[in-house]
Formats: C-alpha cells, sequence, structure tokens
C-alpha cells in the first residue's frame, strides 16, 4: 500500500511539474489562488483538472481569440491572504478588481511589472476595500496604460510615488482612507486626463500645491468645464493640509465636489470660489478658516450643499446666499458670525436644512423663512436670537427637526407648533418662553423628542401629550408647571423624562412601568410625593411586569427587515404628491440634461449616455420583467457588475427635490441582504433607479405567483410550533438594542408586500419612517475622526450599521428554505392585519 | 509658458500668449450660459475643424453650428480679446467610457491636413486611432502653430519614420509616440525641444543610437522597447530634472556614463534587457534620489560589487540585479539601505555569506538570492521569512543553509519550499516529496507550540489539498482500471484516518 500511495504522490507531483512548465494562464491562476484563503470556498471550480477551463472560472474572462485573461473580477467574494505576485504573469489582463475583500499583506510589485519581459496591459486596477499595507509600488508608474487606479479603503503607507503623475491617461485616482504621508507633489499638473481624485482621510500634509489650479486651467479646464479630459471633477481632500485655500482653485471651473473639509486651513475663504457656478458640493468644514463669508460664494448657482461649520468665520451671513436656490443643505454652524439671519435666506426654496447653531447671531428669528417649505432640519440653537417665536414657522409643514434652544426667545409658545405634524424633535430649551405648553402638542403624533426646560413657562403638562405615542424623551425642568405628572402615564414609550425644579404637585404614579423614571426626574418638586422620593405617599405594590419575549420580536423583526426592505422600494409606489397650494412657490423643473447621479461608486465611471447605449435607449428586449411599480431591465455595463434598471411607470417633476432626497436616504442604507440602489436618474424617459442585479428572478412572483414557492404558501404548510423564538439566529439577540424600532422597521416592510400597489404606503411615508429610526446620513458632514452623527435620540442607535453584521436567512432561494424562515413568514402574517391599520392610520390617512 | 494669475482683478484674466498675435483670454468665462454678445468662432478653423472630423469619420461633426458652443468633448477653445474664440485643443479617440472623445473609424481615419489651419492649438490628442489604416506620422505636423504644448500619438499604428520636422515645435513640453509601429532613428532634430518635459517613444522598432540628449526641464525620458543600439550618451548627465529614465528592453551596450551621477532628482532608472557590459559607475552613488534600479539581464562585465557599493543610495527601495553577471560578495553596504523592499540578486555567480545586516532591513518584502554561489547561514529568523513567505527566494544556493535554532523553518509557508537544509546536515531538503511524505507516514515534525498552530492549519490545509487531488487522481485511475476499486478505498481509508489524526494534532495545538 505504501508503494500505491508513493505512486499516487508521484502522479500528484507530474501533475504539478506539469503545471509549472506549462506556464499558461490556467497555471498562474491557480498560482494566485494559492495565495488566497478562499473562506467560502467560492473559487472552487478553479481546478487544475485536465477538463476544466480556466476561462469558465469564477471571475474570470478570457479574450475570445488567445484564450489569455483578459480581466480578473473576484470583488466582494471575502477572500482572505494575499494577492500572489504571480497576477505579474497574466500578460493580457487589462482589468483586476478584487475590491471588498479581506485580502492582506502588500500590493505585489509584479503588478507593475518591473522584472518580466512585457509590459503589463493593465488598465484598470481596482483593490479598494482591502487590508493591504505597505507602500504604493513604484512601479505602479510603469503601466503604460493605466487607467483607473483605485486602492482607496486600505491601510496603505508612504508616499504617493510622484512618477505616478506622470500619466497622460490616467483618469480616477481613488486613495481615500489609507495612511498616505507626504505631501502633493505639484506633478500633479501632468495628470491631464485624471477627472477623478480623491485622498480624502490619510495623512498629507503640507500645502496644497498652489499651481493646481493653474494647470488645471491651463488645460482647457476653465473653458470646457464638462469636458471630463481635462477637468478634475471631484477634488477631495481631508487630511492635515496647513495654510490657505489656494486662490487657483477658483479657476476649476469643472469641479462638481470640492472638499476641503477636515483639514487646517487657515485664512480667508477666497471669493474667486464664487465663480465655480458648476460646483454642486463646497465642503469646507472643520478647517481654520478665516475672515468673512463671501458674498460670492452666492454666484454658486449650482450648489447643493454649502457646509462651512466649524470654522473661526466671523462678520454676517452674507444676504447674496439667497440667490442659491438650489441650495439644499446650508451648514454655518460653530462660527462667530454675527448680525441677523438674512431674511433673503428664504429664496433658497430648496433649501432642506439651515444650521447656524453656536454663532452669535443676533436679531429675531425672520418670519420669512416660512417660505422654505422644503426645509426639514432648522437649527437656529446657541445664538442670540431674540423676540419671539413667530407663527409663521408652523408652516413649514415638511419641519423634522426645530431647534431653537440656547437663545433670548421669549413670549409665548404658539399652539400652531402643534401643525407640525412631521415634527421629531423640539428642542426650545434655555429661552426665555413664558405661558403654557400648548395642548396642541398633542398633534404631534411622530415626535420623539420635547425638551422646554430651562425656560419660565406654567400651567400644567396638557393631559393632550399621552396621544404622542413615540415620545421617549420630554423634558420640563426648571420652569414653573403646576398640577400633577398623572397626564404622562400613558406615554409608555417614554425613556428619558425630566419634570425637575417646577412646582408640580400630586402623587407619582407607580403603574404602567412609571417607576422606571429615576427620583432625579421628579426632585425639586415640592409637592410631588412618591415611593422611592424621601416622601412616600403610601406603601406601593410594585408588580412585576412578565417581560414581553423581546427576543422573539426581535428575531422576526430582523428576519422581516432583512427579507422585506429588499424589496421595499421594488413594492412601494411612488410618492403621490400632496397638492400644492395656488400660487406655489415652486419653480418649473425643466430636463435639461438627464443626470446620472452615482449613489455607490460601483456605477462611477459610466454615464447616462452608456447606459442608454448599452440597453438601446431601454429596448423592449432589455425588460426582464415589470413591477407593481416599474419595468424592470438589465443592463451589463463594462468593468462592473450587471445593474437591473427600474424605470418608473409614473414621475412627479414637480417633487423632483424631495423625490431625490429619498432617493438619496434610500441609497445611504448599506446592507449585505439588500439590493444597494446604486444610483438613480430623472430623465426624460421616465425616473430611473439602478439596482444591482440579482437573479432567481422576482421577489414579486415569490410573494403572489401562486406555486409551491409561494411564500404565503410554504407557511401555510408549515404549521407554527411556537417555537420561533428559537429558530432565531443568536447573533440577533446579541446585537441589537432597542426592540421597538426593529419592529417598525418589520411592520413597514410588511405593509410594502401588500399585494395591491394602493395597500402599500408611498415613498414619502417610508422615508419618513425610516428617517426617524436612522439619521439622515449626508456625505461627507463628520470628520473621520469626529464623534458619529447625533442620533435622533441617544436610545435609537443605528440599525443598519449594526445590522450588517448579522446573518440572516437566506429565502431566496426557493428549495432550501427551511421551516425557521416559513415560521417567520407565519408570525409576519399574523401581524399583519394589526400592523396595517396602524400604520395606515398614522401615515396613510 | 507661465500663467501666472493676477488674482486680485476678479474673474477674468488676459495673459499675453506671447509670441502670438492674437493674445487669448485665458481664465474663466461666465460659464455655459455665456453672453455670446459678438462671440463667433473663427470660421476658417471652424471649417479646418470639419475637416478634421471628416478625416477621422466623424461626418455628422459638420452639422455642429459652432464647434466651440456647445462643450463638444475633444474640442477646446478659447476667446481673444476680440471674443473671437480659437480651437486650442482637438482630442480623439477611446480613451475609456467617460472622456466621450470623437472615436476615431480606424479603418480609414487619417490626420487632415487642415490641422495647420489652427494657429492657436496647444494640445493635440489622437488615441488608438489609425491602427487599421498604418501610415507615417504626417510631416506637415511640425508645421503646426508654434503654441503647439502637447503632441499625443499613442498606439495608433503609426508606421515609418519619425518626422524630423517634429523638431520645428519648440514650443512642445509633451511629445507621446508610445506603442506605435515607427522605426528608423530617433531624430536628432528632437534635441531642439529645450522645453519638452516629457518623452515617450517607448514600445516602436525605433534602431540606430540615442543622439546626444540635452533637455534642460525634461522630467520623463522613455525610450523603452524599442531596438536602440550604442551606448548612452553621456550627455544625458546634463538633463538635470530628470526623475525616471527608462531605457529598458533595447540594445544598448557599453556602460552607464559616469555622468548620470549629476542627476540628483532621477527616481527610477531602469535599463533592463540590454547589452550593457561594463560594472556601474562608482558616481551611481550619488544618487540618492533613486528608489528603484532595474539593471536585469545585462552582462555587467563580471563585477564584482565593492563593499561601499550602493553608499549614498539612502532612497532606494527596489534594487534589481539578476542575471548581470556579478559575482564575489553581496556588500555589506547594501544591508544598511533601510528603505530597501526588493531586492533581486537571482541568476549571478554571488558567493560568501548573506550579510548578516540584513535581517535590519525591515522593508524588505522580496529577495531574490536563488541560483549563486553562496554559503553560510541564512541570517533571517521567523518573522522576516514570514514576511517575505514566497517572496524569499534562496534554491540553487549549494552552500546556504538555516541554524536550526534561528526559526528560520517556522516562519516558512509550509506549502513552500525553501530550497535550503539546516546547517550541518548534508541532504539540503530537496524536494516537497520528502517533506509531505514524512508529514503522511509520521505526522512529521510538527510544531508543538501554540504559535504555531497557524502554521499547522497551513499544513492541514495542505494535506487537505493534497488529500483532494489525490482522490481525484485516484478516481481517474480507476476508469483507466489501473487500480482494483477496492485498493484506492482501501487507501483512502488510510488517508481519511492519517487525517483525522492529523486534524486532532492540529486542535490540539490550537488549545
Amino acid at each position: 500500500m505504501a508503494f500505491r500511495l508513493g505512486l499516487v504522490l508521484l502522479v500528484l507531483l507530474l501533475s504539478f511539474v506539469v503545471d509549472s512548465v506549462h506556464s499558461d494562464d490556467g497555471a498562474t491562476l491557480l498560482e494566485i489562488k494559492k495565495s488566497f484563503r478562499d473562506v467560502d470556498n467560492v473559487l472552487y471550480d478553479w481546478t487544475d483538472s485536465p477538463s476544466s477551463d480556466y476561462c469558465v472560472w469564477r471571475g474570470v474572462i478570457c479574450d475570445n481569440v488567445t484564450y489569455s485573461v483578459i480581466a480578473l473580477n473576484l470583488s466582494g467574494l471575502n477572500l482572505d491572504g494575499e494577492i500572489s505576485p504571480a497576477i505579474g504573469n497574466l500578460k493580457d489582463l487589462t482589468s483586476i478588481d478584487l475590491k471588498g475583500n479581506r485580502l492582506s499583506g502588500q500590493i505585489p510589485d509584479e503588478i507593475g511589472d518591473c522584472s518580466s519581459f512585457t509590459r503589463l496591459q493593465l488598465e484598470t486596477l481596482v483593490l479598494k476595500n482591502n487590508q493591504l499595507i505597505g507602500p504604493l509600488p513604484l512601479t505602479l508608474s510603469q503601466i503604460p496604460n493605466l487607467k483607473v487606479l483605485d486602492l482607496a479603503q486600505n491601510r496603505l503607507s508612504g508616499e504617493i510615488p510622484k512618477l505616478l503623475y506622470w500619466n497622460e491617461v490616467l483618469q480616477y485616482l481613488g486613495l481615500r482612507g489609507n495612511n498616505l504621508v507626504g505631501t502633493l507633489s505639484p506633478d500633479m499638473c501632468q495628470l491631464t486626463g485624471l477627472w477623478f481624485f480623491d485622498v480624502k482621510n490619510n495623512s498629507l500634509t503640507g500645502k496644497i500645491p498652489e499651481n493646481i489650479g493653474n494647470c488645471t486651467a491651463f488645460q482647457g479646464l476653465v473653458l470646457q468645464p464638462a469636458n471630463r479630459r481635462d477637468s478634475i471633477q471631484h477634488w477631495i481632500f481631508a487630511n492635515s493640509y496647513v495654510g490657505k485655500i489656494p486662490s487657483v482653485i477658483g479657476l476649476m471651473q469643472a469641479l462638481a465636489v470640492l472638499d476641503l473639509s477636515c483639514n487646517m486651513l487657515s485664512g480667508p475663504i477666497p471669493p474667486i470660489l464664487g465663480n465655480l457656478t458648476y460646483t454642486e458640493k463646497l465642503y469646507l468644514h472643520d478647517n481654520h478658516l478665516t475672515g468673512s463669508i463671501p458674498p460670492e460664494l452666492g454666484n454658486m448657482t449650482k450648489l447643493h450643499y454649502l457646509e462651512l461649520n466649524d470654522n473661526l468665520l466671523t462678520g454676517n451671513i452674507p444676504p447674496e446666499l439667497g440667490k442659491l436656490t438650489d441650495l439644499f443643505d446650508l451648514n454655518v454652524a460653530n462660527n462667530h458670525l454675527e448680525g441677523p439671519i438674512p431674511d433673503n435666506l428664504s429664496s433658497c426654496t430648496n433649501l432642506n436644512s439651515l444650521n447656524v447653531h453656536g454663532n452669535k447671531l443676533n436679531g429675531t428669528i425672520p418670519r420669512a423663512l416660512r417660505r422654505l417649505e422644503s426645509m426639514t432640519n432648522l437649527n437656529l440653537s446657541s445664538n442670540n436670537i431674540k423676540g419671539p417665536i413667530p407663527i409663521e414657522l408652523s408652516r413649514i409643514g415638511n419641519l423634522d427637526t426645530l431647534d431653537i434652544s440656547n437663545n433670548k426667545i421669549s413670549g409665548s409658545i404658539p399652539s400652531s407648533l402643534g401643525d407640525l405634524e412631521h415634527l421629531l424633535k423640539l428642542n426650545l430649551s434655555r429661552n426665555q418662553l413664558t405661558g403654557f405648553i400648548p395642548a396642541e402638542f398633542g398633534n404631534l403624533r411622530s415626535v420623539m423628542e420635547i425638551d422646554l426646560s430651562d425656560n419660565h413657562l406654567s400651567g400644567l403638562i396638557p393631559q393632550e401629550l399621552s396621544q404622542i405615542q413615540n415620545m421617549f424623551l420630554l423634558r420640563l425642568e426648571n420652569n414653573n408647571l403646576s398640577g400633577d405628572v398623572m397626564s404622562l402615564i400613558n406615554c409608555l414609550s417614554l425613556s428619558v423624562l425630566n419634570v425637575s425644579y417646577n412646582n408640580l404637585a400630586g402623587v407619582i404614579p407607580t403603574g404602567n412601568n412609571f417607576s422606571r423614571f429615576s427620583p432625579d426626574s421628579f426632585i425639586g418638586n415640592p409637592g410631588l410625593c412618591g415611593s422611592w422620593l424621601n416622601s412616600p405617599c403610601y406603601d406601593s405594590h410594585p408588580e412585576e411586569r412578565a417581560t414581553i419575549s423581546k427576543v422573539a420580536i426581535l428575531g422576526i423583526a430582523l428576519g422581516a427587515l432583512v427579507i422585506l426592505l429588499m424589496i421595499l422600494v421594488a413594492a412601494c409606489r411612488p410618492h403621490n404628491p400632496a397638492p400644492f397650494p395656488d400660487g406655489s412657490l415652486d419653480k418649473p423643473v425643466s430636463y435639461s440634461t438627464p443626470k446620472l447621479v452615482i449613489l455607490h461608486m460601483n456605477m462611477a465611471l459610466h454615464v447616462y449616455e452608456d447606459i442608454m447605449r448599452m440597453t438601446e435607449n431601454l429596448s423592449e428586449k432589455y425588460i426582464i420583467g415589470h413591477g407593481a411599480s416599474s419595468t424592470v431591465y438589465k443592463c451589463v455595463l463594462k468593468n462592473c457588475r450587471p445593474v437591473a434598471i427600474k424605470r418608473l411607470y409614473s414621475h412627479y417633476p414637480q417633487c423632483l427635490k424631495e423625490f431625490e432626497t429619498e432617493l438619496e436616504t434610500v441609497g445611504s442604507i448599506k446592507h449585505r441582504n439588500l439590493v444597494s440602489l446604486q444610483g438613480y436618474s430623472l430623465s426624460p424617459c421616465g425616473n430611473l433607479l439602478f439596482y444591482d442585479y440579482m437573479e432567481n428572478g422576482s421577489l414579486w412572483d415569490l410573494f403572489h405567483v401562486d406555486n409551491e414557492c409561494n411564500l404565503h404558501h410554504l407557511i401555510l404548510s408549515k404549521t407554527a410550533n411556537n417555537a420561533v423564538m428559537e429558530t432565531v439566529d443568536p447573533e440577533v439577540t446579541a446585537t441589537s438594542k432597542d426592540l421597538g424600532a426593529v419592529k417598525k422597521v418589520f411592520q413597514l416592510a410588511l405593509l410594502c408586500t401588500k399585494r395591491q400597489p394602493a395597500d402599500r404606503p408611498n415613498m414619502h411615508e417610508v422615508t419618513r419612517v425610516l428617517r426617524s429610526l436612522v439619521p439622515l446620513i449626508t456625505p461627507p458632514k463628520q470628520c473621520a475622526q469626529a464623534p458619529p452623527a447625533p442620533l435622533p435620540s441617544a436610545k435609537v442607535p443605528c440599525y443598519i450599521d449594526e445590522y450588517a453584521n448579522i446573518k440572516t436567512p437566506h429565502i431566496l432561494n426557493c428549495p432550501s428554505m427551511s421551516t425557521s424562515d416559513a415560521q417567520l413568514f407565519l408570525k409576519f402574517g399574523e401581524l399583519v392585519e394589526m400592523v396595517y391599520k396602524d400604520l395606515k392610520s398614522n401615515y396613510c390617512s | 509658458m507661465s500663467l501666472l494669475l493676477p488674482l486680485t482683478k476678479p474673474f477674468t484674466v488676459i495673459v499675453s500668449d506671447s509670441g502670438n498675435q492674437s493674445a487669448l483670454v485665458d481664465g474663466p468665462q461666465s460659464g455655459f450660459t455665456m453672453n455670446r454678445d459678438g462671440a463667433r468662432t473663427d470660421a476658417r478653423e471652424q471649417e479646418a475643424v470639419y475637416d478634421i472630423m471628416r478625416a477621422t469619420g466623424n461626418d455628422w461633426a459638420t452639422d455642429i453650428p459652432d464647434v466651440c458652443r456647445g462643450r463638444w468633448h475633444g474640442i477646446e477653445c478659447m476667446p481673444d480679446k476680440d471674443n473671437v474664440y480659437h480651437v486650442v485643443s482637438l482630442s480623439f479617440g477611446a480613451l475609456s467610457d467617460d472622456t466621450a472623445f470623437p472615436t476615431c473609424d480606424p479603418a480609414k481615419s487619417y490626420i487632415s491636413k487642415s490641422i495647420m489651419k489652427l494657429p492657436h492649438l496647444r494640445t493635440l490628442f489622437f488615441y488608438r486611432c489609425f491602427s487599421h489604416n498604418p501610415q507615417p506620422i504626417p510631416a506637415f505636423l511640425g508645421q503646426l502653430s508654434p503654441t503647439l504644448q502637447t503632441l499625443v500619438l499613442r498606439e495608433n499604428g503609426h508606421v515609418g519614420f519619425i518626422p524630423t520636422e517634429l523638431g520645428n515645435l519648440t514650443r512642445l513640453k509633451v511629445l507621446d509616440l508610445h506603442k506605435n509601429n515607427l522605426n528608423g532613428s530617433i531624430p536628432v532634430s528632437l534635441g531642439r525641444l529645450a522645453e519638452l518635459r516629457s518623452l515617450d517613444l517607448s514600445r516602436n522598432t525605433l534602431t540606430g543610437s540615442i543622439f546626444s540628449l540635452s533637455f534642460p526641464v525634461l522630467n520623463v525620458l522613455d525610450l523603452s522597447q524599442n531596438l536602440l543600439v550604442g551606448s548612452i550618451p553621456s550627455t544625458l548627465g546634463s538633463c538635470h530634472s530628470l526623475i525616471k529614465i527608462d531605457f529598458s528592453r533595447n540594445r544598448l551596450s557599453g556602460s552607464i556614463p559616469e555622468s548620470i551621477g549629476s542627476l540628483k532628482e532621477l527616481i527610477l532608472m531602469d535599463l533592463s534587457y540590454n547589452r550593457l557590459s561594463k560594472p556601474l559607475p562608482t558616481s551611481i552613488r550619488n544618487l540618492n534620489a533613486l528608489q528603484a534600479l532595474i539593471l536585469k539581464e545585462n552582462p555587467m562585465g563580471s563585477a564584482t560589487l565593492s563593499s561601499e557599493e550602493f553608499d549614498g543610495m539612502t532612497s532606494l527601495m527596489v534594487l534589481i540585479l539578476s542575471y548581470t553577471n556579478l559575482h564575489g560578495p553581496i556588500p555589506e553596504s547594501l544591508g544598511r539601505l533601510t528603505n530597501l523592499r526588493v531586492i533581486h540578486l537571482d541568476g549571478n555567480r554571488l558567493n560568501g555569506s548573506i550579510p548578516t545586516n540584513f535581517k535590519d532591513l525591515k522593508n524588505l518584502g522580496e529577495l531574490r538570492l536563488n541560483d549563486n554561489q553562496l554559503t553560510g547561514p541564512v541570517p533571517f529568523g521567523r518573522e522576516m521569512v514570514w514576511k517575505m513567505r514566497r517572496k524569499l527566494k534562496l534554491h540553487n544556493n549549494t552552500g546556504l543553509c538555516y541554524d536550526a535554532n534561528s526559526g528560520f523553518e517556522d516562519g516558512l509557508d509550509s506549502t513552500f519550499d525553501s530550497g535550503i537544509g539546516l546547517c550541518n546536515t548534508p541532504e539540503p531538503g530537496s524536494a516537497r516529496t520528502v517533506q509531505h511524505l514524512s508529514a503522511i507516514d509520521d505526522g512529521g515534525t510538527m510544531p508543538s507550540k501554540a504559535d504555531k498552530s497557524s502554521a499547522a492549519l497551513h499544513k492541514a490545509s495542505v494535506f487537505l489539498r493534497l488529500l483532494q487531488q489525490t482522490i481525484a487522481i485516484a478516481s481517474t485511475l480507476i476508469f483507466i482500471s489501473t487500480f482494483e476499486i477496492d485498493q484506492v478505498t482501501g487507501f483512502l481509508q488510510i488517508g481519511a484516518e492519517r487525517l483525522l489524526i492529523f486534524s486532532n494534532r492540529v486542535s490540539a495545538d490550537w488549545s
């Protein structure tokens, strides 16, 4: 037997030898595979059996004629290990995409070929989102045709090799999120073909080269802003740059995004930036900028985002900013600005968020703000603003955050504030308000936080507050309120309550778990008594409440989240706009050039025309299905995963902005069990949404077509055994914190699976609920090192992030449907009617 | 041309285009809603653009009423002080999906002579344009406007000589003729291009020798992949701004000139695959900015490396001297260049031992010393070996060995044969057969410490892979009926048992 064993091994060895003698691409691929640790065995078909044709292996694309490997796409396969130097042996390789794995080690120098005989043909090298270390190989500069180099989000160190800039054809240089050091070389002017440049979140220092604007302007950038070749469109820094903002940047008129945030830039904002009339996003926040805000910024007519917060700016807010009619987000918080809030800002009718927190602004709250009907976030806190709260504020019906705390606001609270039915957070604290708490606050159905502390309010706590079912924070301390606290006993969701230092009296109830509040919530009210204050009224009988099986609900909720959110967008009908009042301020929206808005970088290198070309202007032959709200096309793009294009049946141009906001919100949700929204385009041939293409047909069919795969059918066929708990993934219980919010998401998702489109909540409702759970993620608002964005509340964690790590049942694959999946669905079935009624009455009326 | 913008004047800056009668207005225009009252495009240039478009198969373009209006990709214009627009840049070819330049019909495209009617042209860019209609580079390009700064004719399939006339384009900063089929020698007239910053003639079939280059501001010089002969001109040392020299894959002979030492800014020098036959000049030590020195495959005159050979090259990260006929010992000075990441000295006749200070090269990630005559113990410990893994190549050095207690073996990837054996043992583990057979027969010398568990796991996975392959082969053998089935399964059973034992051992290691 030992002989046989030896013989087999001999054969085995021979096969190795044969491999190495024929140094063909197949053997090279196997060599590359050896360096990976293929955790999920996704490369199982990469074998050296003689019958195996490497051209059909996963991720391998061969030339049709020569059968040499021309592209390697192994993105997102959970590959561990390292990139083999053997990759340099694939001489005809034009594209390498290994993004989104867990590859470690260094980028092999062989990728840039410094020791083999023939030069690489490589044009695309995408290694982003791995754990690669070490420096950028100098040899990358030796790849003559390199056009796309994306090494973002690794742990690369060292300097950017100067020679990399000497490339006529390099178009995309993504180095964001590494540990690169050194300064930017003026040689970068040689990148005449570049249109995307991103070095954000590195440790680069020094000054931004003075000649940056100069060299690009020289190449015709100034005159031909939309010509991508000679124009860097994305200019993104965030490092430790010092010095001033070079004025010449004002000549880079093609810039779509100028992000100099989170550096240590000082000096004034150059007025010439006002000449960037095609820039949509200007981020200068978190620097040491001084001087006043140049009125010239009012010329940046395409501006959507203007973030100047956390600097040392002085002077007034220039009224010229009112010319920015496309402005969506204006943030000048935490500066030293003075003077009043200019009335002209009310001309920015698309403004969604206005934040002037932490300045020295005075004057009153402009009544003209009521014209900003799109506004959802108004933060005027921590200034010196005087006068009353104008009742006009209650006309901004979309407000979800109103924060005017820490000012010198006086007068009474207008009862019409109760009209702000979408309000989530209301902060009027630390002012000089007098009068009563309006009973109309009971109409704030969505509100989660009310803070009226540190004022001079008097009167009773209105009974109507108990109507607010979502409120978890209520702060009324340091006022002159009287009466008792019984009106709050039905606020079951309340977890933070402070009524201290008022003139309240009576008994602190113990029912409805009211004892969850600490004595600190009640002190300073001489008339209040309760068992756990030092003034017991009578012996209490605390009863042990049966804790509901949180875990069960949680598990169900999670499953629902995962399964049903996936179809949420697909199944939800588009927003049905509320009729606009006569004389509406909305200007008619004209479609000039169809804009392709990219939310994820997967599609970054494509333009609208590409997609139209690939699908022959959305020709019928690319249709893969029809949904309740859209027709779905499949489009195979170059160097990119195929995308599913949903063309919505109807669109409402008058609500474009709102629609876009909602899409941004949906697009910001990232979860591996969710089909992510890659981008959208509001084009003349309909509103197009781009998703990752998923196989296995449509989920609609799975839910609604009557066959053995029908999910409802499956659920009915497998009877419940009340053991849902055990079927829940144990990781779920370990990671989630708030049951209520999970439940809400799940309920929402359930609604979206209703068979009749009319029975489903619309997009607006969906995003509103989601937004109440997840903080609105607006791109770069935060420095990398800064603490996370303030959540709507301390209690609601950012679920989407947490869930990204949770394993959940896969239901799309019908044959492998397990009993646990079915049980989850059964539970859904029971809940759906109840939830539906509940939500419908809340949101859909 | 320097474009120093007087920024005190807001937004519109007039720059004198010296040497030209009609100065263009540099600086941003008032956007695309530009107030074009009285603005017009030069009619002659407009016609010229139509001609050039037609010549590249873009007949549709003749329907454009005004080529400077409407932002056509690939066409850039600037106004002069009379508000007349002039074409300053033309670009063609499918560079990528994002740069929607006019593409060329490769079968019938050519460069129209009308290009001469564009007196303000600064950039001319043709990429993959004429590959199916091979044609020489037209000599009339040499008569283009003296304003031309960038001439890119990349991967166009151009044949014939480089026109001498290109030497008339004295304002040229970038000349890029990469990947064509140009032959003949490099015209001496190019020496007149005193403002050149980048000269790329790589991947052609240029012959002859390199003329006496003297480009004071040249940064990048790429003549690689041609058939150039003769020696490297010593005048290269006068191109003080060079940061990259690539002469690789030619037939250059002679020596590297001593003057090279004056290139203080040089970052990369690739002279590999030539016929250079003299030892390295001593002045090379002055190249203290040099990061990559690649001299592979040159018969460098059977040189020895002096003991202070690389002293002073403190920036050096990549040193590739494979197959360069080196002999003698590896200089200890090499171990002092702490930035070194890649060292290839394979295929030489180096003898002596590996300098012990090599273990101080913390950045070293790749070391090839195979196929030499090195002796003595390898100075690397476990960590360094583990870091380099397969990129450490030491085989075919009869005298090289490792100390049993150095940790060398622990660091090795178990699937990888270092090619050297233990010191004081006669047989350097010659083949993986031995290793694996011993691993199967008695479990080998299994690591017993906990920190070896990952190595053990590696071994386990290798064993698994071997077993898989064995099964595959065995089943093949069944079909060709060489073995009786029961014998094969018997073997498999034994294999499985051993695997069980093996994995138990591994899990014990883990715990």
